[in-house]
């Protein structure tokens, strides 16, 4: 275990380790993590020591990974496709070739779907092809199960599209004139988040066919996320994160419910920014990775910021700007990647 | 620009046929100490081991407030958003694009996105021209609604590589570009043959830089008496009289918000009445970026600007301008 003081005060951290290329995203499950770069290596951790348990090189920029609910498999995803890799085995199996794919969902029943250039598809966890979407608007952006498995979400420019992956199943488009870069969906299915490249949040109530928008943004919305609950909504595209408070009737006419900052100071004149952000998997508990390499923790509960970090402690600091971070499935822990190629495992 | 630490991304422009292919193969193999980071449309024909290359797909998307001139590049977004990632492997872009592209929507992604406003600076866009063939190209009368795009990427351009020069007399050449100049009178001419034009006058020129706008002293303010026909030409305006800042910043936002569909460039260095500064600006159709530059000093002090786009009406710019000045 090492431990890393900076000039504020910082909580410590379990492990950290090292990696050559750029690391792009992380993703954890079962006692493992996952580290994926831009130059197409991916390495897997033992999230409790930290070594390094397999690695892949993928001739690829790879833009994300996810690993299925049983933390056998390692989904990634890149500039000119996607694969499944069972990293146990050693076996990587190609299941998108030839496109550009920017987003990668696992959901219970062996199914992953993948946003795959203009189409959204969906495959088992062997690799067979299940089902796949018309060519759409524009490549996909994001994509998003709601309810099991049963309907998929798609982003692409236009709106989003809900589709029941299925032979002939339906597809239904909710409509919205903009280029849209990140989703969210709630567990129940009700509510649908887009973030926007026009910066605003577009908010689609599935039951009842309507569409809120949130404009007012400095930025680009990049990053949508609900917590377990669906309760909660973070996004980005400010030098804080936004909470919303989705509960009852929703976030109409309510103004956020926390604004998250970083902790530090900045020099003079500048300003951080979120880079990433992830939900406790079981509690109301955001964690941030910033541009100045923060990490920190808030939980939403209430609109108050709380739980043992006060505004001018930081969970940790990276040595670069923060990448991405992820959550251990049983919530003890947060991972963080650094641009510099630093993991992190940080306690919770 | 000297502390600019921003990837400086150069747009390569140019009909089908015009040595575009020639001049990314020059780009990617010779030993110019350059590491270039090439994104090329998905018909590209080059391929070089070692050096990064991107295919793309061009995706052109209106903002949401349906402005037919606010389009961007929704591909470059997400290719530039991973280069960048991946700083360290490379020191500029190229982007090139198809031959029937629209610069436009690259340029205006520049404006528009913060990332890439944020990490690359866009460089310059360099169109390459086939001496033999352009004024047909040129010259071409398309159908009602149809935009002639050799036209476009010639007004767009900072530069334009008057490549293969060697398969034109020297009339046709004369001829050739005097008929550019009638549509863009401000870019720097090259001539070429196999492309042969030195790598450090296309990239990083700082075409884009406010500090650098107009630095060389362009030919714009000579009208060609018989280019008057034309649909996309130049209009340049010079005064030596102070101008009223906030007059010219309503005139121009009011132009470019009415005409910006219209108006493809415009750029300018003004002499603002109070101020020390030279005041300069650049828009890409509606999109404005204008900022204060470099002290005057003992330079003599004046104020330039230049319109590139279609159906410019000489008389209601100058008229315009004039009541932006000091009386």
């Amino acid at each position: 275990m090492t431990t890393h003081s900076q000039a504020h005060s910082v909580t410590g951290l379990y492990w950290q380790a090292r990696v050559e290329n750029a690391p792009v995203a992380v993703h954890a499950a079962g006692e493992v993590v996952a580290v994926a770069t831009a130059e197409g290596d991916a390495l897997v951790f033992d999230a409790l020591v930290g070594g390094v348990v397999a690695r892949m090189d993928l001739d690829d920029t790879l833009t994300g990974c996810a690993f299925d609910p049983d933390g056998h498999r390692l989904a990634l995803v890149g500039s000119t496709g996607a694969w499944i890799w069972d990293y146990a085995a050693g076996d990587a199996r190609r299941v998108v070739g030839g496109r550009w794919c920017s987003a990668a969902k696992w959901a219970h029943g062996d199914r992953l779907a993948v946003a795959a250039g203009r189409q959204a598809l969906v495959v088992s966890g062997a690799g067979e092809h299940l089902w796949e979407s018309p060519s759409l608007a524009s490549t996909v952006s994001d994509v998003a199960w709601l309810g099991g498995w049963r309907r998929l979400a798609a982003a692409t420019y236009g709106g989003v599209h809900l589709f029941e992956p299925r032979p002939h199943g339906d597809d239904r488009l909710l409509s919205f004139t903009g280029s849209l870069l990140a989703l969210a969906v709630t567990p129940n299915g009700r509510w649908i988040v887009s973030g926007n490249q026009d910066s605003s949040l577009q908010v689609f109530r599935t039951d009842k066919d309507t569409r809120l928008e949130m404009q007012g943004y400095p930025s680009k919305i990049a990053h949508v996320s609900f917590d377990a609950s669906g309760r909660w909504l973070a996004n980005d595209g400010a030098p804080e994160v936004s909470i919303w408070d989705f509960s009852g009737k929703g976030p109409r006419g309510r103004a956020p419910a926390l604004c998250v900052s970083a902790a530090s100071q900045c020099p003079p004149g500048a300003t951080d920014w979120p880079e990433s952000f992830a939900w406790h998997p079981s509690e109301a508990v955001l964690a941030t990775g910033w541009r100045s390499g923060q990490v920190t923790m808030h939980r939403a509960a209430d609109g108050i910021p709380e739980r043992a970090l006060k505004p001018e402690e930081v969970a940790f600091e990276c040595d670069g700007l923060v990448r991405d971070v992820a959550w251990a499935p049983d919530g003890s822990r947060v991972f963080a990647i650094a641009a510099t190629g630093q993991v992190a495992c940080v306690p919770w | 620009m000297a502390n600019d630490a921003r990837i400086p991304v150069t747009v390569l422009t140019g009909f089908l046929g015009s040595g575009k292919t020639t001049l990314l193969n020059r780009v990617l193999k010779e030993n110019h100490g350059m590491r270039i980071a090439v994104v090329e449309n998905e018909f590209g024909e080059v391929g070089i081991d070692d050096a990064l290359i991107i295919d793309s797909e061009e995706e052109i998307f209106e903002m949401n407030n349906g402005c037919i001139c606010c389009t961007v590049r929704g591909d470059l977004i997400r290719i530039l958003g991973t280069l960048v990632k991946r700083r360290d492997k490379f020191d500029r872009i190229l982007i090139e694009t198809t031959g029937l592209a629209d610069p436009a929507p690259v340029a205006q992604t520049f404006f528009v996105d913060d990332d890439m406003r944020e990490h690359c600076r866009l460089d310059a866009i360099v169109t390459l021209v086939d001496a033999r063939h352009a004024l047909e190209h040129l010259n071409e009368v398309k159908p009602e609604g149809v935009e002639n795009e050799s036209i476009e990427q010639v007004a767009f351009a900072d530069r334009i590589v008057l490549n293969k020069t060697d398969l034109a007399s020297a009339e046709d050449i004369v001829m050739l570009e005097e008929r550019i100049r009638g549509i863009n009178a401000v870019a720097e001419i090259l001539p070429a043959t196999f492309a042969d034009v030195p790598l450090s006058q296309v990239l990083d020129v700082g075409a884009f830089d406010l500090d650098r706008i107009l630095q060389t002293d362009p030919t714009f303010l000579e009208q060609s008496d018989h280019m008057h026909d034309l649909s996309v030409t130049s209009v340049g305006i010079e005064s030596r009289q102070p101008v009223r800042r906030d007059a010219f910043m309503s005139w121009l936002r009011e132009l470019l918000v009415t005409q910006g569909v219209d108006i493809f460039r415009s750029k300018g260095i003004l002499s603002m009445e109070g101020s020390d500064n030279r005041f300069v600006f650049q828009g890409v159709h509606m999109l404005l970026d204008a900022s204060e530059g470099a002290p005057w000093g003992d330079a003599p002090r004046s104020s330039r600007l230049v319109f590139i786009g279609r159906n410019l009406d000489r008389d209601q710019l100058e008229d315009g301008f004039a009541r932006c000045l000091l009386s």
